[in-house]
């Protein structure tokens, strides 16, 4: 098993990413931090905007990041360090991964709850520039919508991860681009199927207002089912993109 | 150490660089990989080290299959590439970084052969060094990891004249019986009395490999007076130095190799060579 996953290699890559990207890192880190302390004050936003600047954070500066996770690989010159680096691909994969999915957005709402807390002291002392008062952290945030935002985040990290193994250049917007191809191509795909096989797309949606279709459907599973069905789902797209970008990385040849 | 059996690759399914490619290297030995630019020597490297995977065929780098990027076998290669790359580190801080992933990694072997390098100081750092510099940083490091297999892809490219001959002697030095060490070069001279074994690619096929021993055994080395005439000689090219003949060694006498004469001979005579080892 040691061949394949020890935490002693973990442990040293991560030194390896954290020595190669502390400056960079520390930068966006206090780049962050004052954007959260300050720019809702600033702009004299309401306790909202918190929230949406969080996930405009977390959501884009996630995506990108991600994206361009694997770029060294696409290189000659650093792909061929990268690969010789003893440890195994699934490690290496592993790290990468958390660091993503985990740390960025981890580290993202620390700092919103830190940079928030900070403005919040230093905000008083200077009024004639911020809004002055008191933010509750506590209710900035509640649960569910913390949840909601971390469980998109996760979708979209998945998707920009396998990005990151597939476009060697401008990985965010060859993805971006691709994903609202594959979007554009679906809705494509479901306009020519109810054309062909449901040419009366009137009767159908009628029907489906009249809840036909869906009491028809509520008679065979209850809705918690619909729910678990849901998270099944879920699940199995992300694998499905975890497991494809896992298989682009293992093949992957310099 | 390294057996590679009847692969076949390329980077065009239609353009295969290598066709039923078979070579044995063990270890012990600095090998020379010879070959005119494009024969495929560094794809050849890489498909030893796993950075590239065969079509068909297997290669086996001491019993792991390298496409499979084992770590166990990661720590005991080191490939220094002909481009090199170093992060945004020190010198200090880069062997801090990457001496723990190589167990016999030895820091006094590094600190001694920086020395020798005149390698500046320890807290500058690498993007800040010249070309030479970043490379016989790595050239240190690649010894100092004592890993069982080194592969040095040009090694002298951009080195100035003392620092080759410093290579020579500490890539010797640090020479140990259970090491492998293939050095890929266009500029034959720089190894000089440095490799004991010598492999030529060309037209995606391996067209010698043998030791130093045995190619002069087979082959008689000799400069010859301008005004003389290389009788028999199997090649010969004058230079300002007089005429510098190879000849097939009937009387087995001792003649030191000359790889540039010898890979010129081997390429105008490419039959004739491969009659003369078979036998």
């Amino acid at each position: 098993m040691n061949h394949i996953f020890s935490f002693h290699r973990i442990k040293q890559l991560s030194i390896r990413y954290l020595a190669e990207h502390a400056r960079r890192d520390l930068i966006f880190m206090c780049a962050l931090f004052f954007t959260f302390a300050f720019l809702p004050r600033l702009v004299g936003s309401s306790d909202a905007f918190y929230a949406i600047l969080l996930s405009i954070i977390v959501y884009i500066g996630g995506m990108r990041f991600t994206a361009r996770i694997f770029h060294e690989i696409h290189r000659p010159t650093s792909g061929m360090h990268f690969l010789h680096i003893p440890a195994s691909r699934l490690e290496k994969f592993t790290l990468y991964g958390v660091i993503t999915l985990v740390c960025f957005p981890v580290i993202c709402l620390l700092l919103f709850y830190a940079g928030t807390f900070f403005g919040n002291l230093i905000a008083p002392l200077i009024p004639s520039f911020f809004n002055y008062e008191v933010i509750d952290i506590s209710s900035l945030l509640p649960w569910e919508q913390l949840g909601k935002l971390f469980s998109q985040y996760l979708i979209g990290h998945a998707v920009f991860f396998l990005g990151s193994f597939i476009f060697k250049t401008h990985p965010t917007t060859k993805t971006i681009v691709t994903f609202l191809g594959f979007a554009f191509a679906i809705a494509i795909i479901q306009m020519i199927i109810g054309r062909l096989f449901f040419a009366d797309l009137d009767v159908v949606s009628i029907s489906i207002s009249s809840g036909k279709l869906f009491g028809l459907l509520d008679n065979l599973i209850n809705s918690r089912i619909l729910v678990y069905i849901n998270y099944l789902l879920y699940g199995i797209v992300l694998l499905f993109f975890w497991l494809v970008s896992y298989l682009k990385w293992k093949e992957k040849q310099i | 150490m390294i057996d590679i059996q009847n692969i076949s690759f390329g980077y065009r399914t239609q353009n295969e660089l290598f066709q039923d490619l078979s070579l044995q290297l063990g270890a012990g030995h600095i090998h020379g990989l010879l070959g005119k630019n494009g024969a495929g020597k560094t794809t050849l490297l890489k498909l030893i080290s796993g950075a590239l995977f065969p079509y068909h065929g297997f290669i086996s780098t001491f019993g792991y299959t390298p496409s499979k990027r084992n770590p166990l076998m990661l720590q005991d290669i080191y490939f220094l590439p002909e481009e090199i790359y170093l992060p945004d580190l020190t010198i200090q801080g880069f062997v801090k970084v990457y001496a723990p992933f190589y167990p016999r990694f030895d820091y006094q072997e590094f600190d001694s052969l920086s020395q020798e390098f005149e390698i500046p100081l320890k807290t500058q750092k690498l993007h800040t060094l010249s070309h030479g510099q970043k490379k016989k940083i790595q050239i240190a490091f690649s010894l100092a990891t004592n890993t069982r297999l080194l592969i040095m892809d040009e090694p002298t490219n951009g080195l100035d004249i003392p620092a080759k001959s410093q290579f020579r002697r500490i890539v010797a030095n640090s020479f140990q019986e259970d090491r492998c060490v293939i050095i890929s070069t266009h500029q034959v001279r720089d190894l000089h009395s440095l490799i004991d074994h010598i492999t030529v690619l060309d037209e995606h096929n391996i067209i010698m490999s043998h030791g130093v021993d045995e190619i002069t055994k087979r082959l008689l080395f000799k400069w010859l007076d301008v005004t003389e005439t290389p009788k028999n000689a199997l090649y010969s090219e004058e230079s300002l130095k007089g005429i510098a003949a190879v000849f097939e060694n009937t009387q087995q006498i001792d003649s030191k190799l000359d790889i540039e004469i010898m890979f010129n001979a081997l390429f105008a005579n490419k039959e004739k060579f491969k009659e003369l080892f078979s036998k």
